[in-house]
């Protein structure tokens, strides 16, 4: 048995989870500094980058921290003098470096966390959803969500890429243990990246206090200049699209040019739902899928281009209703909204064509959970 | 053309590496692949899945295999009710099945190859072998595989999956 399937494309074809294609991307992108403290399922990421700087593959610092507070401490850091950095969390983690996160944002520093997303307790659970990285969204980070180890790859680097030109940090989010533990066919592209740059640096000697109290306006300005060029950032990732993998943009637009129906959803649970769509479109429904590739910026004009009948499958609640419903429906738009596979309750191809199957029928409820 | 194929092992018996070196090896062939462990805390002993696809396409679904084409029982004592069309099984004898039976007895040539740890001989070469065999891959694209996956510890490895590609008995 032999086939030219893969053989589409040039570079080093290599059999990665999202995790190993993540640090491959890291390698790539040569950070300064590191800093991580473990937590499953996003520890194999440091692990192996912590083996590359062992090895001398990667010449980088590589600081072991007590605790994920401290790793977006270094990090913020480490960014501040003009490092190049990176960092990874998941779940509890992400929310014990929360703080941080604000800081980092606030301070507009470009930096790089891959977020391998999991459920946050209780009850206890280590398994995917997208409860965690969705915390993120008022914080003013970049949120990009990749659907499978080749665009987790494509992500990492671009995530430098942008973040180092808008002064804005950037979260990579792959699905727990379906990507990051999946090994996947990846193609390793050797992308050169600009060399690093950001609006300030503060080295040693210099005498400079930034972050102090702020009084009046200083606060308010600095804030509404961040989402603005938050949402600036946008031109930035369509612009530079075509260089990491030309997944398309802010948005991937799934059979939707003639749809009637359209499903919006983000991350790995989204091929599963791409062949239940190819399922009802053998049955001549004309359904497709946004895939929503960025939470911030959030890709208002995209969603506004869609058919009226919209399905928002979410895989983290805020109340009674699923995130994403809630941000697709502050654009304009009547949606029906379903929360499902909290804590890695598995949605597979058939529960995902049941699903569509209900919706395209007009059986929905505006809000369900799927349980 | 999709292939999907469960692994049933023990923990501690190798079945995620025989996922990863099977998938490496349709990837040389020119497939796409998918290697995927069952997620959650393993433990040595305890009954553990491993799932492999095999494409012509891209493979997108990413939810653990339901219906596998293929089933790979590493311990036959392992319950296993399935109308997979393929079973291929770690044992001298085959057992009686609708679908085709392919068996080996994966332990022996394991230990043969001294591929032990604590007393627990490691499946994950020699089922590689019989699973290469019954999936037509190629033993060389196994080979570089088995290199690409394990380094330096492939060369006893391969040997005893070359070994089980070539003994490996079917109904």
């Amino acid at each position: 048995m032999r086939t030219e399937g893969n053989r589409n494309d040039s570079g080093i074809k290599k059999l990665l989870t999202s995790n190993e294609a993540i640090a491959e991307a890291v390698r790539i992108a040569k950070p300064d500094v590191i800093a991580a403290y473990p937590i499953t399922p996003q520890s194999p990421i440091v692990e192996r980058l912590a083996e590359m700087v062992g090895s001398g593959e990667l010449d980088a610092s590589f600081v072991r921290v007590e605790s994920e507070h401290s790793a977006m401490a270094v990090i913020h850091g480490a960014a501040t003098a003009g490092a190049r950095v990176f960092t990874a969390t998941s779940s509890h983690g992400l929310a014990y470096m929360f703080e941080m996160c604000w800081w980092i944002a606030g301070s507009r520093l470009p930096a790089v966390m891959a977020v391998a997303t999991r459920s946050i307790g209780a009850p206890w659970n280590i398994h995917g959803d997208h409860t965690d990285i969705m915390s993120l969204r008022d914080t003013g980070w970049i949120i990009g969500m990749a659907e499978s180890a080749q665009e987790a790859f494509d992500m990492t680097l671009q995530a430098f890429a942008v973040s180092e030109e808008v002064n804005i940090p950037f979260a990579v989010g792959i699905d727990a243990f379906t990507m990051s533990h999946t090994a996947e066919v990846v193609e390793i592209r050797d992308v050169r990246l600009p060399e690093r740059r950001q609006a300030y640096r503060i080295l040693p000697g210099m005498e400079v206090a930034v972050n102090a109290v702020t009084v009046g306006d200083a606060r308010m300005r600095a804030r509404y200049d961040l989402a603005v060029d938050l949402e600036k950032s946008a031109e930035v990732i369509e612009r530079t699209d075509n260089e990491f993998g030309s997944h398309g943009g802010l948005v991937e637009k799934y059979r939707l040019e003639d749809a009637e129906y359209a499903v919006v959803m983000a991350g790995g649970w989204c091929g599963d739902a791409k062949d239940a769509i190819d399922m009802l479109r053998d049955e001549g429904v004309k359904i497709g899928m946004l895939r929503l590739r960025f939470i911030r910026p959030f890709p208002e004009k995209a969603v506004k281009g869609l058919p009226s009948e919209i399905l928002v499958v979410d895989r983290a609640n805020t109340g009674i209703r699923g995130i994403l419903g809630i941000e697709t429906s502050s654009c304009g738009v009547e949606v029906e909204n379903v929360v499902a596979g909290l804590g890695g309750l598995d949605v597979d191809v058939d529960n995902f064509y049941r699903l569509f199957r209900k919706f395209v029928d007009g059986k929905l409820e505006k809000v369900e959970w799927l349980i | 053309m999709l292939i999907e194929v469960t692994i049933y092992c023990r923990g501690g018996q190798g079945g995620v590496t025989t996922a990863r070196i099977l998938a490496t090896a349709a990837m040389l062939q020119g497939y796409y692949s998918q290697a995927m462990p069952q997620f959650g805390p393993e433990r040595r002993g305890a009954r553990v899945n491993a799932y492999i696809r095999i494409s012509d396409r891209l493979i997108r679904r990413r939810s653990p295999v339901k219906k596998p084409d293929v089933l790979v029982i590493f311990d036959r004592k392992i319950e296993v009710d399935s109308e997979a069309e393929v079973l291929i099984l770690n044992s001298p004898e085959p057992f009686s099945s609708s679908g085709k039976v392919y068996y080996v007895d994966a332990t022996e040539i394991a230990e043969k190859n001294g591929l032990v740890n604590a007393g627990w001989a490691i499946l994950s070469a020699p089922m590689s072998g019989a699973v290469a065999r019954a999936l037509d891959i190629e033993l060389s694209a196994l080979k570089e595989a088995m290199y690409a996956e394990l380094g330096t510890r492939a060369e006893k490895s391969f040997n005893a999956a070359k070994e089980a590609y070539e003994v490996v008995k079917w109904t």
